[in-house]
């Protein structure tokens, strides 16, 4: 487990955020994420459900990332379910420039940013 | 043996029903609709590559089992968010029973263990004070949820016959694990009185046993589906 210091971005959420801000503004969701994460590796080496979504949530609430859901209509004409598309926030852009948080992330004060 | 190649999901659907299934919403939902999302479009893109079934399968259960920490450290991480005090008083046996599940195995083996293991007392001096701790604040909270609920200051939680089966045998779990914890005092005035609420203890447990049985019977039914 890794123990976070306040205001610093770990590794994995640097990684999201590059891969976020490649895919700039189209954005990206959670399964595509993965396999960008993976680089092309094997399905087995995908990063776990829980490691990658309690990420992504954990940074939403940070505003590093702004998530929408995808129309119901489009997913359903192809067949699939929404997916949830994450982006990168002004915020997220300074964080990765910089190394870190301006502030330390304020969690569980509020309701959650969209 | 045939293989079930689309165990692993289903699996994976039950384990994120079950752990999203008290968390608060709309975080809750969430988060079952993207893991939802994500099993459909691995499922896809190993078909489209032609990655075999199974082996996808194994795959995506492997991704779950490797999550399971940090999805846990995530259900427990909500329930530090605001609103969540008058959610559990609302719906108290969530709680209390989370509680004694932690609470009557530790005892159990506590009690057992304290005639022969006597490595065992010194960290008795911790656990004891620290389980009647917790013993004490599920007592209380329980007492503040009946208040509140005998005040009607909060809604009546509908549930089915199986749900207050469950809330019954936790309210009466409650008391009777502290009563029973007055055994570890000898005070034979008392003993009649311990010995008693132990029984009690030990039937509303196995009423709770029953109750969660079904619970998961039921589940096992429709663990095929997988979440709308």
């Amino acid at each position: 487990m890794v123990f976070r210091r306040q205001g610093i971005l770990l590794p994995l959420e640097r990684s999201i955020l590059e891969v976020a801000l490649a895919n700039d503004p189209v954005g990206v969701y959670g399964f595509a994420l993965a396999q960008e994460l993976a680089g092309g590796a094997k399905a087995d080496r995908l990063i776990a459900h829980g490691t990658l979504y309690k990420a992504l949530d954990r940074m939403r609430r940070a505003g590093l990332l702004a998530a929408t859901w995808e129309d119901g209509d489009a997913a359903a004409a192809e067949g699939r379910p929404r997916r949830r598309t994450y982006r990168v926030t002004a915020q997220g852009v300074h964080a990765l420039a910089t190394g870190g948080l301006e502030t330390p992330p304020r969690r569980h004060l509020g309701p959650a940013p969209a | 043996m045939t293989a079930r190649p689309n165990r692993p999901p289903r699996l994976v659907a039950w384990w994120v029903e079950r752990y999203t299934a008290t968390a608060p919403e709309p975080d809750g939902a969430d988060r079952r609709a993207e893991v939802h999302s994500d099993l459909h479009e691995q499922l896809a893109a190993a078909a489209r590559s032609g990655v075999a079934s199974r082996r996808a399968a194994m795959a995506i259960g492997g991704r779950t089992l490797r999550g399971v920490p940090a999805d846990i450290a995530w259900r427990l991480g909500t329930e530090m968010r605001p609103g969540r005090l008058e959610w559990h008083l609302a719906h108290p046996s969530v709680l209390l029973g989370f509680l004694l599940v932690l609470l009557v195995p530790t005892s159990t083996m506590l009690d057992a263990a304290q005639g022969s293991a006597t490595w065992l007392a010194p960290a008795s001096v911790v656990l004891v004070p620290l389980l009647s701790i917790l013993g004490c604040c599920a007592l209380g909270f329980a007492a503040v949820a009946a208040g509140r609920f005998l005040l009607r200051r909060s809604a009546r939680p509908g549930a089915r016959g199986r749900g207050w089966l469950r809330r019954a045998a936790v309210c009466w779990m409650s008391p009777s694990w502290a009563a029973a914890g007055l055994w570890r005092f000898d005070a034979e005035p008392l003993e009649a009185v311990a010995a008693l609420a132990w029984a009690g203890f030990g039937v509303a447990f196995l009423v709770y046993a029953v109750a969660i049985v079904g619970h998961l019977c039921a589940r096992f039914l429709d663990l095929g589906k997988l979440p709308s």
